[in-house]
């Protein structure tokens, strides 16, 4: 149990990922990766670009396929099965780093398309629940808008609430500030650091130490495709072993 | 010089309070501003200014003096019905007419539950009428020009007939035609020759006078007619004639019409062997042939009475079609002569289709004004009845085999303005879903599918839609065989889809390229399935980009259509060749109807941009980024 977090306990194993390997053409982008979320826990995802923590991710919702190994999501293994794929897609919500909202839908459309297409809710429903939604990530006035006419941070605070419309089990955030203009990343980081005690289980790809030192219950460290270190913030900020994690918490902290 | 920063260089802070904005220059805005900047920005510019201009105007002022002293309009108002129906059964016509208001009803109604109707375009269009009506009815007061027939040496023409009112003062001049009449190098007289097509006409026989005086072939002092020139009414009693001599050539008829009814000069030949001679005709009204011009004139003065047209003689009347201007005109004339006709000609059509389009569009406004509930009911009853237009035309027109309503009209009749219009909306119709599929066909990942597609968009993008058409006109019947003989409008229909779908779908995929991916992973992520992403993420976003593009395709389709005349159907511009060289009396008018039918096409072109221009600025078309 981690002494850090004691607002949430942690429960089952909900995503698996054993010996994933994964190719780009020749290029070998995710090498053996084994590790293991449980329901309730934050796992921020870190190093530096180009070691395939986004493939990961994506890989986890089936956006990119793996070649090899075996990813299992809430029980199900993901094959090429469309059943099967279009299950855990509705048991994880997604956020981009480039917000990837629907330009020619309101923010309001954008939050029930897929609460009325794929959970089948009625309209009305479907925009209670867009307006709460809306209500919590604090922008609930913004309802009738365009994405083109809201800030960068609202937009994500939207995408984020368009995710949470399905009520996922699983959250995976892939670089979700990078983004955004220095004055708007606190905005989004205080709804992700609400949904994170809340209980959500959540896989963030960030950049923000701050954000991964204050919420997340463990860190994972990956370079050249494979993970190098996994660890509690503790142990990874003030205690890292391998030299690799080393260099690169000297060069961005 | 000094090396360091002094102290008042190294640090400034602004004064808390921002000042306040100020005007700009008056020299830079406003319409002396706009006119700085955009026409005599620089001396180049103003030398480009100044040349475009001289060449624009020159233009204008050399096409518009043709247009209002030379061109013979007569051609388009007595053709009018070949030019906007071809040769669709006379008796059927109130089928167009009624497809035609309903389609002006549905775009008022339409117009003002989407759209709004501004008061520029109200204004525009009572304008228009306005001046419709008030242009004839004064150029009603103006005196009708002379109308002239000749009496030739060797024949006797026939009867020439008119329509008068009583009390209406009518005369009739004879003049022998001299050698320097026939010599003159301008027009010597200013007025209506007769025309008449099948007969050796006054025109002819007048150019051939005319060429002949001018080789010398034609001696025309030799002058010895002898005839009786005669005013007869109704019941073919004279009212007024003279006996015209060798001796005392010119002579007058004055008379006051005795009552309402046809009219006849007929000139009765005596005796003679050389020269010819003028029967001038004056204040006498012309009239035309259209066929609701004729159903008035015959229920008000009857049909032309045999006992001055004595049955089996072909009589020369003073309609547009019989008659032909000459020489030059000042504007009144040429407002009587040419404007007028052509306005009685389409008032009634104009007004009635105007009543009803602003009535469609009050309507509309109407249920604007209620309930969101009545709106909404209303607005898919107008989606519905747009989408059951084409259908139903179809049938309207065609008509339904054994049906004693809507006897078939064969669509090889069907000709000008109508079969452009119904080649174009069928095609845009069918060709934007086909387009759109073939789109997503090349796009998916399904190499069979997009391949075939790929084959078919390149074929027939890489083949003229001329040869299409040939290839729909020879090889359709092979593939629809079961229906014995496919009309030909249907093999043009399909020809013009196919060639239009190709493109579309070309301008579809440029569209789905610009999506960007992330939008896809997007709602795969919210686990929309393909079909979903497809319908309402990927081409509300493609559609929406290429709305210019697209319409300018349709506008291309449009003035495509034109083709179709190389199997031999006559739409609005092949019917132009029916109507000048398959009719004697229109010869040489070929400028007159191509101008006509080029603003035609262009009004109509340019109608669909400017609804384009709207899609894309307003509504369902307007970008969100």
């Amino acid at each position: 149990m981690n002494e850090q977090h004691p607002q949430h306990f942690l429960g089952d194993t909900i995503i698996e990922c054993r010996n994933v390997n994964k190719w780009f053409g020749e290029f070998h982008v995710l090498k053996d990766i084994n590790m293991k979320v449980r329901e309730r826990e934050v796992v921020v995802i870190c190093g530096p670009s180009g070691s395939g923590k986004s493939t990961l991710i994506r890989c986890i919702n089936r956006l990119e396929q793996h070649q090899e190994g075996q990813i299992i999501v809430d029980g199900i293994e993901l094959t090429n099965d469309v059943s099967n794929i279009s299950a855990i897609r509705r048991e994880i919500g997604m956020v981009f780093q480039q917000f990837n909202l629907f330009p020619h839908l309101t923010v309001l459309e954008n939050i029930t398309l897929a609460q009325r297409y794929v959970r089948q809710r009625p309209r009305v429903q479907a925009e209670e629940i867009a307006l709460s939604l809306l209500e919590r990530v604090g922008i609930p006035e913004q309802a009738r808008k365009y994405p083109g006419q809201l800030s960068g941070g609202q937009q994500q605070r939207v995408a984020i609430a368009r995710a949470l419309a399905m009520n996922p089990k699983i959250m995976l955030f892939d670089e979700p500030t990078s983004a955004l203009d220095p004055e708007m990343i606190k905005e989004v980081l205080d709804v992700m650091k609400e949904l994170a005690r809340s209980g959500m289980t959540m896989l963030c790809v960030t950049h923000e130490m701050g954000f991964a030192r204050e919420v997340a219950d463990r860190i994972i460290f990956m370079d050249s495709g494979r993970i190098v270190e996994i660890g509690t913030p503790e142990h990874f900020f003030v205690n890292p072993r391998h030299d690799r994690t080393k260099l690169f918490l000297s060069q961005i902290l | 010089m000094s090396d360091i920063l002094r102290q008042d260089e190294l640090v400034y802070v602004a004064p808390t309070e921002a000042p306040p904005p100020r005007r700009p220059p008056a020299l830079m805005v406003g319409p002396l501003g706009w006119l700085r900047a955009n026409l005599f920005s620089s001396r180049t510019n103003t030398l480009l200014t100044i040349i475009t201009l001289l060449i624009v105007g020159w233009l204008l002022v050399s096409t518009g003096l043709w247009a209002l002293r030379d061109a013979e309009w007569t051609v388009i108002t007595s053709n009018l019905r070949l030019l906007l129906v071809g040769q669709y059964e006379p008796s059927q016509l109130w089928r167009v007419n009624l497809l035609a208001l309903a389609l002006l009803f549905l775009c008022g109604i339409s117009i003002s539950l989407w759209a709004k109707v501004t008061r520029a375009v109200l204004l525009t269009l009572i304008v228009v009428v306005l001046v419709m009506i008030v242009i004839p009815l004064g150029a009603g007061q103006l005196p009708p020009p002379s109308i002239r027939f000749i009496v030739p040496p060797d024949s006797e023409p026939a009867p020439l007939v008119f329509v008068g009112n009583a009390g209406e003062p009518v005369s009739v001049l004879v003049e022998p035609i001299s050698s320097a009449d026939a010599t003159a190098a301008s027009p010597v007289f200013v007025g209506f020759i007769e025309n008449t097509a099948g007969l050796s006409n006054s025109r002819s026989i007048w150019n051939d006078v005319k060429a002949k005086a001018a080789s010398g072939a034609l001696d025309l002092s030799q002058y010895d007619l002898a005839f009786t020139i005669k005013l007869v009414d109704t019941a073919g009693e004279t009212i007024a004639s003279a006996e015209a001599t060798p001796e005392n050539p010119r002579v007058r008829l004055d008379a006051a019409l005795p009552a309402d009814g046809w009219y006849g000069v007929i000139a009765e030949k005596t005796d003679g062997s050389a020269g010819y001679a003028w029967v001038r005709l004056d204040g006498v009204q012309t009239f035309t042939t259209q066929s609701g011009d004729e159903a008035e004139r015959i229920e008000r003065y009857g049909l032309i009475p045999d006992t001055i047209c004595p049955v089996g003689v072909r009589c020369r009347q003073v309609a547009e079609r019989d008659l032909r201007f000459e020489g030059s005109r000042n504007l009144a004339t040429y407002l009587s002569v040419q404007l007028v006709p052509f306005l009685n000609a389409v008032i009634l059509p104009v007004i009635v289709g105007a009543l009803i389009a602003l009535g469609g569009s009050w309507l509309g406004y109407e249920v604007k004004r209620r309930n969101s509930v009545v709106k909404k009911t209303v607005s898919r009853w107008v989606v519905l009845a747009w989408v059951a237009l084409l259908p139903v035309s179809w049938f309207v027109l065609r008509g339904i085999e054994g049906a004693a309503t809507l006897p078939v009209v064969p669509t090889a009749t069907w000709g000008g303005l109508l079969l452009t219009l119904v080649l174009t909306a069928v095609a845009i119709v069918l060709s934007f879903p086909l387009g759109v599929l073939l789109a997503l066909g090349r796009w998916s990942n399904l190499s069979v599918v997009s391949g075939a597609c790929t084959l078919f968009i390149e074929v027939v993008r890489g083949v003229p839609l001329i040869t299409i058409l040939f290839f729909a006109k020879l090889v359709v019947p092979f593939f629809l065989s079961a229906s014995a003989d496919v009309d030909q409008v249907i093999r043009m229909m399909i020809g013009l889809t196919l060639f239009t779908a190709a493109y579309i779908a070309e301008i579809v995929r440029g569209g789905l390229q610009i999506v960007p991916h992330g939008q896809i992973e997007a709602a795969h992520a919210l686990g929309l399935n393909a079909l979903y992403t497809t319908r309402l993420i990927v081409l509300p976003q493609a559609l929406r980009a290429v709305i210019p593009a697209i319409m300018s395709q349709f506008v291309s389709l449009f003035k495509d259509t034109t083709l179709v005349s190389v199997v031999g159907l006559f739409e609005l511009l092949g019917i132009i060749d029916f109507i000048v060289n398959g009719q004697q009396q229109y010869r040489g008018l070929q400028r007159e109807a191509y101008l006509f039918v080029g603003v035609i096409y262009f009004v109509i072109s340019f109608g669909m941009s400017t609804v384009s221009r709207w899609i894309e600025a307003t509504g369902v078309g307007a970008a969100r980024r």
